[in-house]
């Protein structure tokens, strides 16, 4: 769960870049303006974002004198208005008429970024800092692309030397910071986030930004520092304590996440997502019950929380209470059937609900999505269709399975019982025997053979087999049974009765298991109401 | 060309015809035997009436009983239904009541009960056997209820008296199925009495979850288990219990299904008992008036996975046309039923799933069987009457329901086939199957079918076509062996083998049937007919194919 909330903090991290790209590029255009009446006026309207009289101004000045400016305005019109080949051409018109025009380089390489070309970008932020080193945009705009294309190292070396030629602006600042996260750069992490707390001093709102700077970086702890920082500034604020809850989950500081999303919860008791979270948190805490609750409160409010319905079939799951577990997965792979691991989970919990025809079918889309090297689909399926009692068509899948893991052991099992079951007594022999090779203590597979060579009136042979079952799980009911038969029908009554007398032991305490087994399964089922008595 | 493109469009069209065609026969193929529902023609009106309550008493739920028999010796077959009763949780608007329909040898059948006097004394009745218990040439009724039984003496003359109380075979416990047989060889039918749970309303629990609609029967692992019971007929309208003396008590069971047969040819019937949740049992005949239980050494007391199954009906005959009795068991869902092959050596053999019975039946709860030659192609096929004992089970279970189509496996040789979607579209319905009685209740020569189900009307199937091929039938007269002749074995020598069916006891659940034996011959040409009375005599007869005939054991 962790990894899969990482994950979307990432995505989320990329949108802000490059959203803080697009700013930056008009912040650059702010900075080195060319003085001439039409141009300052289009520039003035760019700025309060009335892109038609910035248009118009500049469609009449290239008209009449189409200088370098102008054109690289213009370009900046048309990258706003999403006119992406027209701004492009006017950029480098702009170029033509001015290759030294650095702003108008700059603003190329910003739109090949908004049109995805990023390796024509670096090149055009390259050529601007040959030009010029410090060109504080520049600059900014390959640590922001190296930032994102994982050259941690390139991004601080050029979000340092912005800050050399503009100052310690908080937004490159925090951008550092996330670099240098990256980069693990520990001390550099600290002395920036001694910086960015010194100039924001009492500011409640910087500390959230940072903490969630720090949270998308998954320094939870120092991001929940943050977040309570600002909390004892602005308290009772939601997304403050939400963020604050998350942070202290994920720092493993579970008690604390209770708290800070319980409170979240009681302001705004109408998100889904704080009461997934609380659930999260309880699960961790081992409060089931609580989780559950908090699942169903998600549920409430937002139906389709696929993630929901799962983790709530989870917690089920973990209590052993299948149907309602059954429910939920049922739910979750109703809402979002690509999920292989719902399709597991729902056939795990059919199994345990002698829904072995649900558990195939689930299984079976488990094997359409996920690769059957990887997850042992195919014997979960022989599985299923086995305890259906569909033994012929069990056969092949187990035998894929060993196709692709030549020693999967379960499955040389399985094929070796379902022989013994179908009277294919050679082919059972081979995979019994495959199986003692690979466990020599495996006391099932000794007795799968012994109880073919009994059914094969090869007794000798079966006594043995069986005494070696035996040896190794010395309250094997069923093997004491088929030695009685063995011994009986060899003339050795004393040994017989005696297997006879530790068989009936057996099976009367394996029924009390049983019926404990049972009892206790019935408590789980009616937890809210509890069940006297063992349905038919 | 125009031509010529006609010519190619003509034959490809003809060819997607013959396709066509090939496809619409194939689906439509059928078995040769189909069973058609007489019961409306029939005239019998009776309704099973469960006594459902949301107490959920599991008396409810296990009751219905059948049984074909000849009372009035007029040489058709009528019938005894059983019913539930009254509970203290349950009235009924009309008095719920046992039925016996004589039948007028048209086709319909005329409520006799209250002529006969065979309503069930207002008990809460479970199942029926029949036999002469008093060699006196009439069948007598055994009617087996919760809280106590009924002995119904056949007076002779369309009239039955109630002599439980003179005879002692009340029991005052939870009967369920239940069989006459001779098990001392002393002439005389003896009573074999399946006992199934210790319960009483004050003992009823709350099973299932406790939400609306949910509650449901109880496990019977519940309720601890009883003994069975064995009288024996002391021949003066008496019978003394001897189930202790004779080896019946050794192990308690949860009996619902019983049959009596030999089982290992030594002239002498066992007992086979069929146990819900518990190990079957299998009583071996010493011959001393004593039985010793086998069914542990003999393999035939659990499942395949060496568990206990929750067995329900149970047969015993030749399926593999070996000369020795084979035995089948009906278990609940989850489970498959079990056919074992009788090894030949007092023991047995689970064959179920090689013969293709295992994965068919995991949906289905199997309640009353029978062994029959369905299409009178010499061999023994399987009948099963399914339903589940839950009637909210669908809410519990994946796919499984309370009302459920019945079975019909055709044997072939070597495997069973499922032929019940073949056999008419009654065998497409669903129902809550309890009891199977089987017999030729219109003397045409096939075996004919009536079921019991669970709160419903009775269905009296009548088989069509399974005459097509040659067969004779024998009514068995014991004199100085039991009348019914009970335990009798007959030998049809043909020249590609050797046809052997016994006159067993009991069988199925909760039922009886008819007591004729009738031989569907195939293509086997007769060479020798033999009987082996219950007595040990052997006689050699000469049967009328196409007709039934009675043979009276010579002195």
């Amino acid at each position: 769960m962790k990894r899969f909330l990482l994950l979307t903090t990432q995505l989320i991290s990329t949108v802000l870049i490059f959203a803080v790209v697009s700013v930056s590029a008009l912040q650059g255009q702010k900075r080195r303006q060319v003085s001439t009446p039409t141009v300052d006026e289009a520039r003035e309207a760019l700025s309060v974002g009335d892109l038609k009289r910035a248009e118009v101004l500049l469609e009449t000045a290239i008209a009449s004198q189409p200088s370098a400016e102008v054109c690289d305005l213009l370009g900046i019109v048309r990258d706003q208005q999403n006119r992406d080949k027209e701004a492009e051409q006017l950029y480098l018109q702009a170029l033509k008429l001015n290759p030294g025009l650095l702003n108008a380089r700059n603003n190329l390489g910003n739109h090949y970024l908004k049109t995805g070309r990023v390796d024509d970008a670096v090149k055009e932020f390259q050529l601007v800092l040959k030009r010029d080193p410090l060109h504080a945009e520049a600059n900014y705009n390959l640590g922001l692309v190296y930032l994102q294309t994982g050259a941690y190292n390139q991004s601080i070396a050029h979000l340092e030397k912005t800050i050399k030629s503009t100052g310690a602006d908080l937004s490159i600042l925090l951008i550092l910071l996330e670099a240098n996260i990256k980069a693990k750069r520990d001390k550099r992490v600290s002395q920036i986030l001694s910086q960015l707390y010194s100039v924001a001093d009492n500011d409640g709102k910087l500390h959230f930004t940072v903490g969630l700077t720090l949270a998308r970086n998954g320094l939870y702890e120092k991001a929940a520092e943050a977040f309570r920082f600002t909390s004892e500034k602005q308290p009772q604020t939601f997304e403050v304590l939400y963020n604050l809850g998350i942070a202290l989950y994920n720092a493993d500081k579970f008690e604390e996440a209770e708290k800070a999303l319980a409170s979240a919860a009681d302001i705004k008791p109408e998100i889904p997502e704080v009461h997934f979270r609380l659930g999260l948190v309880f699960s961790a805490l081992g409060d089931s019950a609580g989780a559950v609750e908090e699942f169903k409160h998600t549920i409430e409010r937002n139906p389709k929380h696929t993630e929901a319905h799962f983790l709530m079939g989870e917690e089920y799951y973990k209590r052993n209470a299948m149907q309602a577990a059954y429910d939920s997965y049922e739910k979750a792979v109703e809402l979002d059937p690509k999920k292989p691991l719902y399709h597991l989970k729902l056939g795990n919990a059919c199994f345990k609900l002698f829904k072995y025809a649900r558990a195939e079918q689930a299984y079976r889309q488990l094997l359409e999505l996920t690769d059957p090297k990887q997850v042992e689909v195919n014997y979960l399926i022989g599985y299923s269709l086995r305890s259906q009692g569909k033994l012929n068509e069990a056969i092949p899948f187990f035998q894929k399975e060993l196709e692709y893991k030549e020693k999967h052991f379960e499955s040389m099992a399985n094929l070796g019982y379902l022989n013994v079951e179908l009277g294919n007594f050679e082919e059972a022999e081979k995979y019994l025997k495959a199986t003692l090779e690979l466990k020599p203590t495996h006391s099932e597979s000794y007795f799968d053979l012994g109880r073919m060579y009994v059914k094969q009136r090869k007794y000798p042979e079966a006594i043995e087999l069986l005494q070696k079952a035996i040896s190794f799980k010395p309250d094997y009911t069923q093997a004491h049974y088929q030695l009685f038969l063995s011994y009986t029908r060899t003339g050795q009554k004393e040994k017989a009765d005696k297997e006879l007398e530790i068989f009936k032991r057996l099976e009367e305490e394996d029924k009390r298991e049983r019926d404990e087994r049972e009892r206790r399964q019935r408590t789980i089922d009616n937890a809210a109401s509890q069940t006297e008595g063992k349905q038919r | 060309m125009g031509r010529a493109i006609k010519k190619s469009i003509l034959i490809i069209c003809s060819f997607l015809f013959l396709g066509i065609l090939a496809k619409t026969t194939a689906t439509q193929v059928q078995f040769p035997v189909q069973f058609t529902d007489v019961t409306a023609q029939s005239k019998i009106t009776w309704v099973h009436d469960s006594a459902a309550t949301e107490e959920k008493y599991l008396i409810e739920t296990m009751s219905g009983g059948s049984a074909f028999l000849d009372y009035d010796n007029d040489g058709y077959l009528d019938i005894y239904l059983v019913n539930s009763g009254e509970t203290p949780k349950y009235k009924a608007k009309k008095p719920i009541r046992n039925a016996l329909y004589r039948n007028n040898g048209d086709g319909t059948f005329t409520d006799v009960t209250e002529k006969a006097g065979v309503a069930g004394n207002g008990k809460f009745g479970n199942g029926v056997t029949v036999g002469d218990y008093n060699n006196d040439g009439f069948a007598d009724i055994y009617v087996t209820a919760f809280g106590g039984n009924l002995l119904y003496q056949n007076n002779g003359n369309g009239t039955f008296s109630d002599v439980t109380a003179k005879a002692g075979v009340s029991l005052g416990l939870w009967s369920t199925s239940a069989a006459f047989f001779d098990y001392d060889k002393d002439g005389k039918l003896d009573l074999f009495v399946c006992n199934y749970v210790e319960w009483d309303y004050n003992k009823n629990i709350y099973c299932g979850q406790q939400k609306p609609g949910y509650r449901s029967y109880c496990h019977p692992d519940s309720f601890k288990g009883l003994a069975q019971t064995l009288y024996r007929n002391n021949g003066d309208g008496t019978f003394i219990d001897v189930s202790k003396k004779a080896g019946i008590t050794v192990e308690l069971g949860k009996g619902l299904g019983v049959v009596t047969g030999d089982i290992n040819n030594d002239g002498l019937d066992d007992i086979y008992v069929a146990n819900d949740a518990v190990r079957n049992l299998l009583f071996k005949n010493k011959g001393n008036g004593t039985f010793e239980e086998i069914g542990l050494i003999a393999e035939a007391a659990y499942g395949l996975n060496g568990k206990p199954q929750s067995g329900m009906g149970t047969d015993m005959g030749d399926v593999d046309g070996d000369g020795w009795q084979d035995l089948f068991v009906t278990n609940i869902d989850n489970e498959p039923n079990n056919l074992w092959k009788n090894n030949r050596d007092e023991s047995f053999s689970d064959i179920t799933v090689p013969l293709g019975l295992g994965e068919v039946a995991l949906r289905y709860s199997g309640f009353g069987t029978k062994f029959i030659d369905i299409d009178n192609d010499s061999d023994l096929d399987i009948f099963v009457n399914n339903g589940h004992p839950l009637d909210n089970i669908h809410l519990y279970r994946d796919g499984v329901t309370f009302d459920e189509t019945p079975f019909l496996f055709e044997n072939t040789g070597g495997k069973f086939i499922d032929v019940t979607n073949k056999a008419g579209a009654a065998m497409t319905r669903r129902y809550p199957g309890r009891s199977l009685s089987v017999g030729d209740f219109d003397n045409d020569g096939d075996i004919d079918l009536l079921m019991v189900n669970s709160n419903q009307p009775p269905v009296l199937l009548r088989n069509d076509g399974g005459n097509r091929n040659p067969w004779f039938g024998l009514r068995l007269v014991g004199t100085k062996s039991n009348r019914d002749a009970v335990g009798a074995k007959v030998k049809v020598v043909c020249e590609k083998g050797t046809i052997v069916r016994w006159l067993n006891g009991g069988s199925s659940y909760q039922s009886a049937h008819d007591r004729r034996i009738l031989i569907g011959l195939g293509s086997n040409k007769i060479k020798q007919v033999e009987i082996e009375w219950p007595s040990g005599k052997v006689e050699k007869i000469e049967p009328s194919i196409g007709k039934y005939i009675t043979v009276t054991e010579k002195n």
